[in-house]
């Protein structure tokens, strides 16, 4: 967090609220409130000049939905619209600053729950009006491209992004901002999806990344010998098999330990998704590796990842832990680098659950 | 005092701005499943043609329910930022009373019960009695029809049905209360839906009987009346 210094107001963008493309509407003074109501975190963040992080608030819902072992969509709707009030105002006081001087007002169209993704779409949307400021509806999965680049704004393109999450397995290359190409995802679960399948099947708690990491660290990786689905070396990914294989292993030896089998199942995902961001890297010649998504948390995935981009010369740029994960930073920094192009949304846009990584939006 | 009233509860999206008991502008959408694209522009189309800023709002009102979850809380959200941002008063009104509060004094002669009715889903329906004196005698429930008309039959008053599921189980009410039928009517169907209007009229009487200071952070809560299913929907978790 920085000191909040007053943005020159000649620079906000309210005069051209009707626009949807033109003149760059953002610098290094403008204001955005993000929010991000997508899944199960209610999250505000107030950012100035798209990487200053004023502030970023996050409640996690995690208790509530821990007892299913996964996300209810109802019950996550619920818990927004209770929520996001007092998240909003927490953020902006943590900012120091009143909400008439935001700039700006982003929110998570898509993709996620739809009834949760409204309740954001909602407030965001109620509060661009009153202020009379542009409202930007944000692309949940760019976003975590912007929470590696909140620390890194200068890393170079072109660039590989890889997006692991519980929904998501994507390896993307990005040639600028505003331009993104999915190269490789996977054919079956999501990076995410396998952590937490695998983790309760050994019987550890939800969400299953954190608690296969720390299994892990106590595990042999070497002590289960596990299949690393290379796919004919293409850049799409597979853990479904990886995961048959753990399941057929401990069935078959149940006196394992939990955490050598977790040790072992982790090294084989990181080992597919290094393998496989080095060869789409290499293919795009890319100059720098992005990490995002809540298996960007992953310490065996950071380490391993920036030791191959150590070896071929490619920069590698992490997000901090807390970046990883669902919040609203990223939002309004991806909401600011949108603002910057002149894209704003329109008030009578909704949420598309089923929003892509580059497509439609502008 | 200016409210400004918004109700997305039911399929029926409406947005009213009412100077005391004056309704300045208003304007309803059927609108099935698109509430939050119609609302955002509906209430800057309604405050504008009434001629004014959004500044110049006393108090934010907004139907909670009962009705459908989503629609509800695409108003309720709205509503909680828009009384935030402005740093007014925020009223949460129960949809069943909005419905009661339009039905006009000539419709209520010999009638001394007046029973809301909003759809919920699941062949059900939710449902509260009044009184003609717009007191509530029966607190709002969701059940079978079934349990309204036990309801209905355990009062033996006059009673005046309103809200599209009564008028759509029309037949279904009479039958199902037999001998008992000759005593109930029904609204016709302008009162089929709740209204704006009525949920920033309600609003703004209550605001002059209770000394509603604006709260820090304006939050109301959503009349859901049932649990939230516990469906764990793997499909559309997208994101960790
Ligand atoms: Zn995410």
């Amino acid at each position: 967090m920085s000191d909040f210094t007053a943005p020159s107001s000649a620079t906000t963008a309210s005069s051209l609220g009707g626009a949807t493309t033109g003149n760059s509407m953002a610098d290094a003074s403008t204001i955005v409130l993000g929010i991000e109501t997508s899944c199960d975190e209610t999250a505000a963040a107030v950012v100035m000049g798209g990487t200053d992080v004023l502030s970023s608030v996050v409640a996690s819902q995690l208790d509530e939905h821990a007892r299913f072992g996964g996300v209810v969509p109802e019950i996550a709707s619920r818990a927004h619209v209770e929520t996001l009030p007092q998240v909003v105002a927490e953020a902006l006081e943590r900012a120091n600053i009143d909400v008439s001087r935001v700039d700006a007002v982003a929110a998570t169209v898509g993709p996620g729950l739809v009834g949760a993704l409204l309740v954001g779409v909602s407030a965001a949307k109620a509060t661009a009006l009153v202020l009379d400021v542009p409202f930007i509806g944000v692309n949940h999965l760019e976003a975590h491209l912007y929470a590696a680049l909140l620390d890194e704004p200068h890393a170079q393109f072109p660039m590989l992004f890889v997006l692991v999450s519980g929904g998501h397995t994507l390896l993307v290359e990005m040639t600028n901002h505003d331009s993104y190409r999915v190269i490789g995802q996977t054919i079956d679960d999501a990076a995410g999806e396998a952590f937490d399948k695998v983790a309760r099947f050994l019987g550890l708690p939800y969400p299953g990344g954190p608690a296969i990491d720390k299994a892990s660290a106590r595990g042999k990786d070497t002590a289960v010998a596990l299949p690393r689905a290379m796919l004919n070396d293409g850049l799409d990914v597979s853990f479904s098999g990886l995961k048959t294989a753990v399941i057929n292993y401990v069935r078959a030896n149940p006196a394992i330990s939990s955490d050598d089998v977790a040790a072992s199942f982790q090294r084989a995902v990181v080992d597919v998704l290094v393998h496989k961001a080095r060869r789409a890297a290499r293919q795009i010649n890319a100059k720098t590796i992005a990490l995002g998504g809540g298996v960007a948390a992953n310490s065996l995935l950071r380490s391993e990842m920036t030791r191959a981009g150590a070896a071929d010369g490619i920069s590698v740029v992490l997000p901090s832990r807390e970046m990883c994960t669902d919040n609203a930073a990223m939002i309004a920094s991806a909401g600011w680098y949108r603002l910057r192009r002149g894209e704003v949304t329109a008030l009578d846009a909704g949420a598309n659950p089923n929003l892509k990584l580059g497509a439609g939006q502008r | 005092m200016i409210v400004l009233g918004i109700d997305t509860a039911t399929s029926m999206v409406s947005v009213a701005v009412v100077n005391g008991t004056t309704v300045l502008a208003s304007s309803e959408l059927r609108s099935d499943r698109r509430h939050a694209e119609d609302l955002t522009p509906m209430i800057d189309f309604v405050v504008k043609r009434a001629g004014l800023a959004f500044r110049e709002l006393d108090a934010v009102a907004v139907n909670v329910g009962p009705g459908l979850f989503t629609g509800m809380r695409v108003g309720i959200a709205a509503a909680q930022a828009l009384a935030y941002a402005l740093s007014v008063p925020l009223v949460g009104v129960d949809g069943l009373e909005a419905l009661v509060a339009a039905v006009p004094a000539a419709s209520a002669e010999h009638v001394e019960i007046i029973v809301p009715t909003i759809d919920a889903r699941r062949r059900e329906v939710a449902w509260a009695m009044h009184s003609v004196e717009s007191r509530r005698v029966v607190a709002p429930q969701v059940g079978g029809l079934e349990d309204l008309l036990a309801g209905v039959r355990e009062r033996g008053q006059h009673c005046l049905f309103v809200g599209d599921f009564a008028r759509r189980h029309h037949d279904d009410i009479i039958s199902g209360l037999g001998p008992q039928a000759w005593n109930v009517s029904f609204g016709d169907d302008a009162l089929d839906w709740p209204h704006a209007k009525q949920v920033a009229l309600i609003a703004h009487e209550r605001l002059l009987h209770d000394e509603a200071l604006p709260q820090h952070v304006p939050r109301v809560g959503a009349l859901y009346l049932r649990e939230a299913d516990a469906e764990i929907n793997w499909v559309t978790r997208s994101n960790v």
